[in-house]
């Protein structure tokens, strides 16, 4: 979160009105030149080749066969049902599992900021599921979902004899959305008690004689302070909105899925053939780089206009102090 | 103003003490609702952790045997035994181990490196190049990783370890960022003793900030070990099955000769997995915590 403020002050810092020396400049380029490089090899190369490949039929080996076809990928991806399919799923888990992952996790920053005995320990408990790697997370929940050997459908068979739901393959989105309350909350909340505990203890004082109720120094004294994290999170999902690709397909595979059927080639259930997995697939299987770049631009657009409307909305509800620098 | 609340506070004490006590009883059945509140939270987000761990302790006859029980009628210690020893796990976390090790180094040379420069060195275009450097994290790892595939595989470096090397040597943006801001925090004085003792600025770093750093230099170390560690897409993505990393072996299971899947010794291989992430943990809470937070990065 500090990011974005020394972003902000780097951003209004005016140059050094002195002269360096070359002599002194040239270690500060000389220190940052394994980034830099590393910048122009791996990030912005990537983006411009990236952009540029977008307009061609490049299939990711052959340089000399490539052709320059216009906007033709584009133009194929409106006309693609399978990518529209994958977008209204990312919309789908994106509308339901957002903003209920951001209200479980400030719930759970706020009781965990709460003074109550054993506190570190429920801190440690809520946070564990976060380490977890995601082959690991994937793993937890297959054995939790599976459809035959799973604990929860062996919990509902002993409350209503007879269930039986195929979670992994029916359910695969709602099974997604559990694994990923389960698995990224933790980091949320993190930043939230973070935010939390940030609230100087003068504010709450000065609540307290004006006679507000616990409610209402919520309301208005905690909460505002808050926003600038919410904000942060907000902005951090709607980025990334639509990268969802690895759980999906590792989620696939089923229980000792063996050789076939798991790892990246998997192609999972209807309902969890989101967009990136539809791009991964034209790239990797059909070896349509071009069309998959062309895929990736319009996502990332998207994404980058959302992000926009976020921060012109930041003005009506974020919080920030005046003058702070 | 705190001495005024306690006055405040005192007084209503003093002269309406039933409301002191009601208070009181308040309080009590707060903590008690919290901690009903938290205790059935922290069950239910244990109870997948926990059917895990017993699982992995079943064989493999009774995984699959219907209706599920939740403990084994005999824990299978011998999974653990098997996978290390069998299904030859040290062979796939010392590939894992020795590709986090590479990145782990070279990403911590670098990223300190490019943080202490942005702390310290003043030049024209250090601002700007720290404004881009921090947008470059806004960029999806989604977007370059395709292109960087197809320069990995034109410079015949797909299925070897030495993407990890260059990508380590790239450094990363939330470590540099952690870097900077601690060594930004170092007194001025430091610098100008060691200028006016004709320290040249790699002198400067190497002999006096980074021992100082170690903290620092713990928690960017493991956020870059753990990175490796966790990270199944790049290896999955890189790597094929006679270079396949432990990640990669849990996401198709072990299996036996004649391929078949052995499921609850996976699941000890899961359990194994995790456990060095859960030790660093719970050895360096405060400072992963803090490195989170301030990045804004896992």
């Amino acid at each position: 979160m500090a990011v974005i403020r020394d972003i902000q002050v780097a951003l209004r810092e005016r140059g050094p009105k002195e002269r360096i020396p070359w002599r002194k400049a040239k270690w500060f380029y000389l220190f940052i030149l394994p980034w830099m490089v590393g910048f122009l090899v791996f990030t912005l190369g990537p983006v411009l080749s990236g952009i540029f490949m977008s307009f061609t039929n490049f299939d990711g080996m052959h340089f000399d066969k490539a052709r320059f076809v216009g906007l033709y990928n584009y133009v194929e991806a409106f006309k693609d049902e399978q990518a529209w399919w994958g977008f209204n799923r990312v919309l789908y888990i994106t509308v339901v599992s957002m903003p209920l992952g951001m209200a479980i996790s400030f719930i759970a920053a706020v009781l965990l900021t709460q003074r109550v005995r054993g506190r570190g320990v429920f801190r440690t408990i809520f946070y564990i599921p976060s380490i977890l790697p995601i082959t690991a997370v994937v793993w937890v929940w297959k054995l939790m979902m599976d459809n035959n050997y799973g604990l929860v459908n062996a919990a509902l068979d002993a409350v209503k004899p007879g269930t039986y739901l195929r979670w992994l393959t029916e359910y695969p989105t709602q099974v997604l959305i559990m694994m990923g309350l389960w698995g990224a909350t933790g980091q949320a909340t993190v930043y939230y008690m973070a935010g939390l505990q940030s609230v100087p203890k003068e504010l709450d004082d000065a609540a307290l004689i004006d006679g507000a109720t616990g409610w209402q120094k919520f309301r208005f004294v905690t909460l505002p302070l808050v926003t600038p994290v919410i904000f942060y999170q907000l902005v951090m999902s709607v980025l990334g909105i639509g990268q969802i690709l690895v759980q999906p397909l590792l989620l696939a595979g089923g229980i000792g899925g063996g050789g076939g059927g798991s790892g990246l080639g998997a192609i999972p259930p209807r309902d969890n053939y989101f967009y990136m997995v539809h791009v991964f697939n034209r790239v990797f299987t059909y070896f349509r780089f071009g069309y998959g770049f062309a895929l990736l631009w319009l996502l990332f657009a998207f994404a980058l206009v959302l992000t926009l409307i976020v921060f012109g909305t930041a003005r009506y509800w974020v919080y920030y102090e005046v003058g702070q620098e | 103003m705190i001495s005024a609340v306690n006055q405040v506070q005192s007084l209503v004490g003093r002269t309406r003490p039933s409301h002191a006590r009601n208070y009181r009883l308040l309080a009590a059945l707060r903590q008690f609702l919290l901690h009903a509140v938290l205790i059935a939270w922290a069950v239910i987000l244990m109870i997948p952790v926990a059917w895990l761990l017993v699982s992995s302790l079943k064989t493999n006859v009774e995984f699959i045997s219907y209706p599920p029980r939740f403990f084994p009628k005999l824990p299978q210690w011998k999974n653990y035994y098997d996978v290390i020893v069998v299904a030859k796990f040290l062979k796939y976390a010392g590939r894992t181990v020795w590709v986090a090790t590479m990145f782990t180094v070279t990403n911590v040379a670098s990223c300190s490196l490019s943080g202490y420069a942005f702390a310290r060195i003043k030049a024209p275009g250090r601002n700007a190049l720290f404004v881009l450097m921090l947008s470059a994290m806004m960029v999806p790892g989604i977007v370059t990783i395709i292109p960087q595939f197809v320069i990995y595989s034109r410079m015949k470096i797909v299925n070897t370890y030495w993407p990890w090397f260059l990508w380590g040597i790239a450094g990363s943006a939330p470590q540099i960022f952690l870097f900077r801001q601690f060594f930004a925090a170092f007194p001025v004085e430091l610098e100008d003793a060691a200028a006016v003792d004709g320290c040249t600025p790699f002198r400067t770093f190497w002999q006096i900030f980074l021992p100082n750093a170690r903290s620092v230099l713990a928690v960017t170390a493991l956020f870059a070990f753990q990175w490796v560690w966790g990270d199944y897409f790049n290896q999955a993505l890189l790597l094929t099955e006679d270079k396949a990393t432990v990640a990669m072996k849990l996401a198709t299971s072990f299996v036996d000769p004649r391929g078949n899947a052995l499921v609850t010794l996976t699941i000890a291989a899961v359990v194994i997995y995790v456990m060095p992430l859960i030790v660093a943990y719970f050895a360096s809470q405060k400072q992963i915590v803090q490195g989170i937070v301030t990045t804004g990065m896992k």
